[in-house]
């Protein structure tokens, strides 16, 4: 019974953003054409910021993925066919790729963006980035929107529509918890008063008789609300985790 | 009172700091804006009677002239078009000059004009010399290509090209008969890359060495008849030369293409052919002044458009816009990119062997992604054994680093700097 709610506390003591919901995808580090590496490097960063912005993914740390293309022996694979493509996302552990290439033609820059799905299906698009700083994010932002809205999960509406649903569920659940909790307190607080002296009655007869039998009622009223709550606090704070789990991709 | 984040209150110091660390860091010359012209001589008919006339010297000309046009400031072609070539490329026939002396002397005279003009405005012209059609090599020994009206010998080109131009680089690539003779004084012809330290120390006393801005790109062969393929519809040298400086020889993907890596790319684009008529022999010395200028710079802003060929794609392939102009062939390894600059406002074909795709370069800067082609059979025909040798083989041999790298270290040149690949940084 306590499960939920110690799921919900140790949820609750995570940093923000430490969970992230939604579908993993790797950004290769991208390489460049007619133009020099730190620009390329700018450009790319530009990019990853514009998709770890994307609602529904989750975005592998650059860290991460240069780690696991040293360990690849440093090279992309150059992949004709889908067979190929797939292959290469399971080596990276991912169901979504995202390369690209930054080019310097004509004095100014372009950027080919493919993504590649767990099938190794690929899309394409390319985008001009404009000189400033905060356009360029944007552009990126747009290019690859339009790429995630053909190739993306197509349960994604759904997911909009269900991801609050185990939140709500666990936040409700351990409401119930805590006020099912309270009534207990307060029901033993009853049992205890009645069971020592006069359990607080004034009187004799049928004065302290009705008094102790109030008193016997509201105890009962308040075990069976604590009973009660708990239950639902419970049920509503396990459907709310399985929920969750079962959303987590 | 100002709060404690008011600017009133930011201490002067940390600005003063990073004005005197600007200051105290050498200054960086800014290289000065290179722009282009081009002089492109295209003729067909020869002096000599009997000589027979030349069948794609002039689509020669026109090709160069789409492929400098919209990257020069002014490009010029002395060129009279047959009827085929003024069909395929319509409009450009009223925008050429005849190849007469009269013409040449003219448009030199107004070229060298903008370009002192720049020159006074710090920029750095850059003049290409182009001739396509016959030469020849005269009694004397000096070598002379055929203008409409007489022949423009070696003296000429030194003294009414090289010396009064105000140009800060000469690029002369010529793809005519004996073209050796036409820009040097004597000496044996170059066969190969293990004579070319010898030809290059021969040449070390001529007159070419007294002009150090001046780098050359020629074909050596003595038949240039011999050298035109009806399947391209130009002179095998030609293609390759534009091909190379449509990009497709940028072998580290700096966007420029250096004279090494123009001769790599023709080296390898002929390794295959084993027919002697067809065979290619080149010599290119790129300008001392400047042994990295680029003969080709993708990076600069100019009014082509980009077709981009990622990896995965691979093999020999080409380009040809709908009008059946063949602009470039190349033989590309598939683990590696290549961008080719192509004329816009046009569509295009790309094509392998047995498939093609189609393509629309819709404005200049704009960027084509091949891998996103939708692609379908097709068929090429061709007769005759010389087109055999020159379909079945030129362009046989995949260019890539690894190739460029061997060549270069077979000519004892300094390699270009490779491509490091993406930032792992981090």
């Amino acid at each position: 019974m306590l499960l939920p709610l110690a799921l919900m506390l140790s949820l609750g003591a995570m940093p923000p953003g430490a969970v992230c919901v939604g579908e993993r995808l790797v950004l290769v580090p991208f390489d460049s054409v007619a133009l020099p590496r730190p620009e390329g490097r700018h450009t790319e960063e530009a990019v990853r910021r514009a998709v770890a912005r994307t609602p529904g993914i989750c975005l592998e740390p650059r860290k991460e993925t240069v780690e696991r293309l040293v360990a690849l022996g440093g090279k992309q694979r150059a992949c004709a066919d889908d067979a190929c493509r797939a292959e290469e996302l399971k080596a990276y552990g991912t169901k979504w790729l995202l390369h690209g290439r930054v080019l310097g033609l004509g004095g100014q820059r372009t950027v080919a963006l493919t993504l590649v799905g767990a099938d190794g299906h690929e899309a394409r698009s390319t985008f001009s980035v404009p000189t400033l700083e905060a356009g360029a994010e944007e552009a990126a932002a747009k290019a690859f929107g339009s790429l995630w809205q053909g190739r993306g999960p197509q349960r994604e509406a759904a997911e909009k529509t269900l991801r609050p649903l185990p939140m709500v569920l666990l936040g409700t659940g351990a409401a119930a918890l805590v006020a099912g909790v309270g009534f207990g307190m307060a029901a033993r607080a009853t049992e205890k008063r009645l069971s020592e002296g006069n359990g607080g009655c004034e009187g004799e007869g049928e004065t302290f008789r009705r008094c102790f039998a109030d008193g016997l009622r509201r105890g009962e009223r308040q075990s069976l609300a604590a009973n009660g709550l708990l239950g639902a606090g419970a049920l509503l704070g396990a459907g709310g985790t399985l929920l969750l789990v079962w959303e987590l991709p | 009172m100002p709060s404690p984040r008011s600017p009133a209150r930011l201490s002067p110091w940390p600005s003063l700091l990073l004005l005197g660390l600007t200051a105290a860091r050498p200054v960086q010359a800014a290289e000065p804006e290179r722009v282009s012209y081009a002089l492109i001589i295209a003729n067909n008919a020869s002096l000599d009677p009997k000589q027979a006339a030349l069948r794609y010297a002039d689509d020669d000309g026109a090709r160069y002239f789409e492929l400098f046009a919209p990257q020069a400031r002014d490009t010029v072609l002395l060129s009279v078009l047959d009827a085929e070539t003024q069909a395929r490329h319509p409009g450009l026939a009223a925008r050429t000059q005849p190849p007469t002396r009269a013409a040449l002397k003219e448009s030199l005279a107004r070229l060298n004009t903008k370009m002192a003009e720049d020159r006074k405005a710090g920029r750095a012209p850059v003049l290409y010399f182009i001739f396509t059609g016959h030469g020849q090599r005269g009694p004397a020994g000096e070598g002379t290509v055929s203008l409409l009206d007489g022949p423009f010998n070696r003296s000429d080109l030194y003294s009414q090209v090289i010396t009064p131009s105000p140009a800060s680089f000469i690029h002369l690539i010529v793809d005519a008969c004996d073209s050796y003779f036409f820009v040097n004084a004597r000496g044996s012809l170059p066969i190969g890359p293990a004579q070319t330290a010898a030809v290059t120390q021969h040449l070390a006393s001529r007159e070419l060495d007294r002009y150090p801005q001046v780098g050359v790109v020629l074909s050596t062969s003595s038949a240039r008849e011999s050298h035109e393929w009806s399947t391209i519809s130009a002179g095998v040298f030609s293609h390759q030369v534009r091909s190379a400086l449509a990009g497709a020889a940028d072998v580290n993907r700096d966007g420029r293409v250096e004279y090494s890596e123009l001769t790599a790319f023709i080296a390898a684009a002929s390794q295959g052919v084993e027919d002697v008529r067809g065979k290619l022999d080149i010599f290119a010395r790129p300008p001392p002044l400047d042994r990295s200028a680029p003969l080709s710079d993708l990076g600069r802003s100019t009014g082509l458009g980009y077709l981009l060929v990622p990896e995965g794609l691979g093999g020999r392939m080409w380009v040809e816009d709908t009008r059946g102009v063949r602009v470039a062939d190349f033989h590309k390894e598939r683990e590696r990119p290549l961008v080719l600059a192509l004329p816009p406002d046009r569509s295009y074909y790309l094509r392998t062997e047995g498939r093609e795709a189609r393509l629309k370069v819709a404005r200049a800067g704009a960027v084509v992604d091949a891998g996103g082609l939708a692609w379908s059979t097709s068929v090429v025909a061709s007769r005759g054994a010389m087109e055999e040798a020159f379909r079945d083989k030129l362009f046989g041999v995949a260019f890539g680093p690894s190739f460029y790298s061997g060549y270069v270290a077979s000519l004892g040149e300094p390699p270009v700097a490779m491509d490091e690949g993406p930032d792992l940084s981090p």
